[in-house]
C-alpha cells in the first residue's frame, strides 16, 4: 500500500506537459480503448470463414451505433499504430534509448511489432476481399522465409489453404495471444520507465495526480472525439465478400504497411523477405549495435549508424505518401 | 566455474539449433521424396479451340483459375497465382500481357517475367491438342 501512495506522489519533470513528450502515454489509454471496443465487437462478430463477413456487415450496416464501435477500434487501431511510430521517433531523434534505457527500447520496439501483428490479424478476420489477400500474401511472406517458411505458413493457416482455421487461428491470435502480451510488454515498458527514469530530467516538476492525470485524460476525451468525428466522416467500410478465385485491381494493405508492400514491389522476393528480417532484429537490438559501434569505429561510426536511421524514416515516410496517392 | 558452466550452456543451445536444423532439414528431404514419388496426373477435358472467342479462356479447377491462351493455332495454360506471393494474375488483352495486382510483376504470352519482382514465370500446365479438343493435364493429388 505504501508504494502505491508513493507511486502516486510522484512528480513528474515539466517536459512531460509538451505533447511531443508524452506520446506513450496516448497509445497506452488507445490500447484499453481497443480492448474495450474489441468487447463491444465480439458480441457480434462470428469467428467462421463463412459466417464472418455477415457478422461485420450486421455490426457496420444493421446493429445500432455498430458503425461507432467499429469506426472507433479501426481508426483507434490506426491512431494506436500512427502514435507508437511517432513516439519511436521521438525517442530516436532526442537519444533516449541510450544507456541506461536500452531494455525500454527493446520492450517499446516489441510493442510496435505485436501493434503491427495486432492490426495484421485484425484486418484479416473481416473475410472480404482486401482481408482475404492480405491473409493470402502475409501468409505467402511468411511461407517464402528460409528453411522454416512452408512450417510457419501451415502454422499460420492450419493446413495449405486458407481455410476455417487460419480464421480461428487468427482470431485467437487477434483477441487473445497479441493482447496478452501486449498488456505483458506495455507492464514491462512501464516499469522500466519507472526504474531506469525518462531522457528529459528538467528541474521544474509537477504531480502525478492529479495534474498529469487531468492532462492525459483530456488528450484521451480529445482523442475520442476526433476518432469518433472521423468514424461520422468516413464510416468503416467492408468491401466485397473475399474470392479466393480473383484478386482485386489495385489492392494494398493498411498505411502502416505501405514500406514493405513497396520494397516487396521494388526487390526480388528472398531479398524483400531477409531484409525486412534483418531490419526487425537491427531495430529491436539497436541500442546495443550503437554502442558496440562506438567502441569499434568511435563517433564517425555512430553518425553513419543515425544517418542511415533518419534515410530509413526518410523511406518510410516518402512509401506511405507515395502508396497513399497511387 | 562459471567459464565452465557458459560452455556447458552454449554447446547445448549449439547441440538444439543443430538438432533444429536437422530436423527441418530432413522433413524437406522426406516431403521432396514423398512429392516425387506419389506425383500422378490425368487429363481433363478444358474445351474447343473453335469455341474460344478472345485470346485467353478461363476455366476453374479445384481452388485455382487456369488460363488457356490461343497463340494461332497452339494452345498453353497457365496457372495464373503469381509466382511472387500467391496473388491471381489477370490478361490484359489490350497490352497482351497477364499483371498481378499486388505488387505489379508483369509476365508475357509465354507466362516469362517481363518486369516487377516475380522469381519464376508463371506454371505452365502441359496441355495436348486433340481433334480441336483442349486436354489439360493436371496432378490425381489436391497439391500437385
Amino acid at each position: 500500500m505504501k508504494i502505491n501512495i508513493e507511486f502516486l506522489n510522484e512528480e513528474l519533470p515539466e517536459t512531460l506537459k509538451d505533447f511531443f513528450y508524452a506520446l506513450g502515454g496516448t497509445p497506452f489509454f488507445l490500447f484499453f480503448l481497443q480492448v474495450f471496443t474489441g468487447i463491444f465487437l465480439l458480441i457480434y462478430y462470428i469467428p467462421s470463414y463463412e459466417s464472418a463477413y455477415e457478422s461485420v456487415y450486421r455490426i457496420t450496416y444493421t446493429i445500432p451505433m455498430g458503425w461507432w464501435i467499429r469506426g472507433l477500434h479501426r481508426y483507434g487501431a490506426t491512431l494506436f499504430i500512427f502514435c507508437l511510430f511517432l513516439h519511436m521517433i521521438r525517442v530516436f531523434v532526442t537519444n533516449a534509448y541510450s544507456s541506461p534505457r536500452e531494455l525500454t527500447w527493446v520492450a517499446g520496439g516489441i510493442l510496435l511489432i505485436l501493434s503491427l501483428g495486432a492490426g495484421f490479424t485484425g484486418y484479416s478476420l473481416i473475410n472480404d476481399q482486401l482481408s482475404y489477400w492480405a491473409t493470402k500474401v502475409g501468409t505467402e511472406i511468411a511461407g517464402s522465409v528460409p528453411l522454416i517458411g512452408h512450417w510457419l505458413s501451415v502454422l499460420i493457416k492450419g493446413g495449405e489453404r486458407i481455410s476455417q482455421f487460419t480464421v480461428s487461428r487468427l482470431f485467437t491470435l487477434h483477441i487473445f495471444i497479441i493482447p496478452l502480451l501486449l498488456a505483458v510488454f506495455i507492464a514491462a515498458h512501464l516499469l522500466l520507465v519507472r526504474k531506469y527514469g525518462v531522457s528529459f530530467e528538467a528541474e521544474r516538476k509537477y504531480p502525478l495526480i492529479p495534474e498529469h492525470l487531468y492532462l492525459e485524460i483530456n488528450i484521451f476525451i480529445f482523442l475520442l472525439t476526433f476518432i469518433t468525428l472521423i468514424s461520422a466522416i468516413f464510416p468503416p467500410e467492408l468491401g466485397e465478400r473475399a474470392n479466393p478465385l480473383r484478386t482485386p485491381s489495385h489492392i494494398k494493405p493498411e498505411w502502416y504497411f505501405y514500406p514493405l508492400y513497396l520494397f516487396l514491389k521494388l526487390v526480388p522476393l528472398k531479398i524483400g523477405i531477409m531484409v525486412p528480417i534483418l531490419f526487425i532484429f537491427i531495430f529491436l537490438l539497436y541500442p546495443f549495435i550503437e554502442k558496440s559501434c562506438e567502441r569499434l569505429a568511435g563517433r564517425g561510426g555512430v553518425l553513419l549508424l543515425r544517418t542511415a536511421g533518419v534515410l530509413l524514416y526518410l523511406y518510410f515516410v516518402l512509401a506511405i505518401i507515395r502508396e497513399s496517392i497511387y | 566455474m562459471k567459464q565452465k558452466r557458459r560452455l556447458f550452456i552454449s554447446r547445448i543451445l549449439l547441440y538444439l539449433a543443430g538438432f533444429f536444423a536437422f530436423l527441418v532439414g530432413l522433413r524437406h528431404l522426406w516431403m521432396y521424396v514423398v512429392r516425387r514419388l506419389k506425383r500422378e496426373s490425368v487429363q481433363i477435358f478444358a474445351g474447343r479451340i473453335s469455341d474460344m472467342k478472345e485470346d485467353v479462356k478461363e476455366i476453374k479447377f479445384r481452388d485455382e483459375i487456369l488460363l488457356i491462351i490461343k497463340k494461332g493455332g497452339k494452345v498453353e495454360t497457365f496457372s495464373s497465382t503469381c509466382p511472387h506471393l500467391g496473388c491471381k494474375v489477370e490478361w490484359i488483352p489490350s497490352e497482351k500481357r497477364f499483371k498481378c495486382p499486388c505488387h505489379g510483376a508483369v509476365f508475357d504470352e509465354n507466362g516469362r517475367v517481363l518486369s516487377g519482382p516475380a522469381p519464376s514465370p508463371l506454371k505452365k500446365i502441359p496441355t495436348d491438342v486433340k481433334n480441336d479438343e483442349i486436354m489439360i493435364e493436371v496432378g490425381l493429388y489436391y497439391e500437385d
